[in-house]
């Protein structure tokens, strides 16, 4: 980048930056300001966490589900009604056990199965989370609020263009009987990226 | 490459800025440049290598400065540029300043083909770094 100095022009701020590119875009008919708005709606009404909520709800009371998305994630999400891009080509599920905690980053970039368990929240895409998460795991886990015992074992999982990732948190106690509804409501995008767990309380 | 994207395992950085429900989303004009990648890529105007390597080839002074949505912002001006369908000429006067875009592609530089010189069976001794 240029210095910006008196003399010279300067940077223009990120807004008119986004604005030029979009006009630039519609004016040669590209797109339209219309098929942004839809894009943007998408976005903010239908790549939402309680997609993936409904996932792990219906993994934690039905155990046939539960083997087909461990075993092919995409075809699984696919039979609740949840698409993937063709370029997310595998959806991995993580299980937590009692003895294993799974957290999923994307160190390179900041991929994850947006349409699933939703778009990443703004510290997942910052460069503390990423660079730090695989090196100081149980560190970062505790400054985030979630104080692993040292016997469980993490397991840190970075995303790559092809392969997604979402956590299958634990079912929490006191929770027997409950309906998928009910369940669903207590799944949070945090718990599926693995950075907190799902709590009934 | 060993670029500055890069960023599994470097030290030094400060806590994680958490909160529970944080936002995905801070401005309207990340929303719109988000959708614009998006719709780029399904206009065929570039792909999803080519838009992370446009991001990847960012000034690391740029890239390290930048927020998630103004590296999305960049790598699709550089490829729209690049592949001819706007002038950086253009996006400067509708921006009314400077829009500063990725390094250009470049050759590159492989690893050394022979670095490592043990064959397959041979015995090593190795010990772990200080």
């Amino acid at each position: 980048m240029a210095a910006n100095t008196d003399s010279a022009p300067l940077v223009a701020a990120p807004p008119q930056r986004a604005d030029a590119i979009e006009n630039a875009l519609v004016s040669r008919g590209i797109t339209s300001v219309r098929a942004v708005d839809e894009q943007v709606l998408v976005a903010d009404e239908v790549w939402l966490p309680e997609r993936g909520a409904r996932v792990v709800a219906k993994a934690w009371v039905d155990p046939g589900f539960r083997a087909r998305l461990l075993a092919n994630g995409k075809l699984a999400v696919a039979e609740l009604g949840i698409e993937m891009p063709a370029h997310h080509r595998h959806l991995v599920a993580l299980e937590n056990t009692s003895e294993v905690h799974n957290v999923i980053c994307c160190t390179l970039c900041s991929c994850t199965a947006l349409t699933v368990i939703g778009l990443p929240p703004d510290w997942y895409k910052d460069l503390e989370y990423r660079s730090r998460i695989v090196r100081e795991s149980r560190s970062v886990l505790r400054e985030m609020g979630l104080d692993l015992p040292a016997a469980m074992e993490v397991r840190i999982w970075d995303t790559t263009a092809d392969t997604r990732y979402m956590v299958l948190p634990l079912r929490p106690e006191g929770t027997a009987g409950w309906t998928e509804a009910r369940l669903a409501a207590l799944v949070t995008k945090d718990a599926m990226i693995g950075v907190s767990r799902v709590s009934a309380a | 490459m060993d670029g500055v994207h890069d960023l599994g395992g470097k030290q030094g950085f400060d806590r994680v800025r958490h909160r529970p429900d944080a936002a995905v989303f801070h401005d309207e004009w990340e929303k719109r440049v988000n959708a614009l990648y998006g719709l780029a890529v399904r206009h065929g105007i570039f792909n999803m290598d080519e838009y992370r390597h446009a991001i990847e080839r960012m000034d690391p002074r740029h890239y390290i400065s930048a927020g998630y949505y103004e590296r999305v912002l960049t790598g699709l001006a550089t490829l729209c540029v690049e592949k001819g369908v706007i002038t950086l000429a253009e996006l400067e006067a509708r921006a009314g300043g400077l829009f500063p875009l990725a390094r250009p592609l470049g050759p590159g530089r492989s690893n050394a083909p022979k670095r490592c010189s043990h064959q397959s069976g041979d015995k090593v001794r190795w010990w772990p770094s200080m």
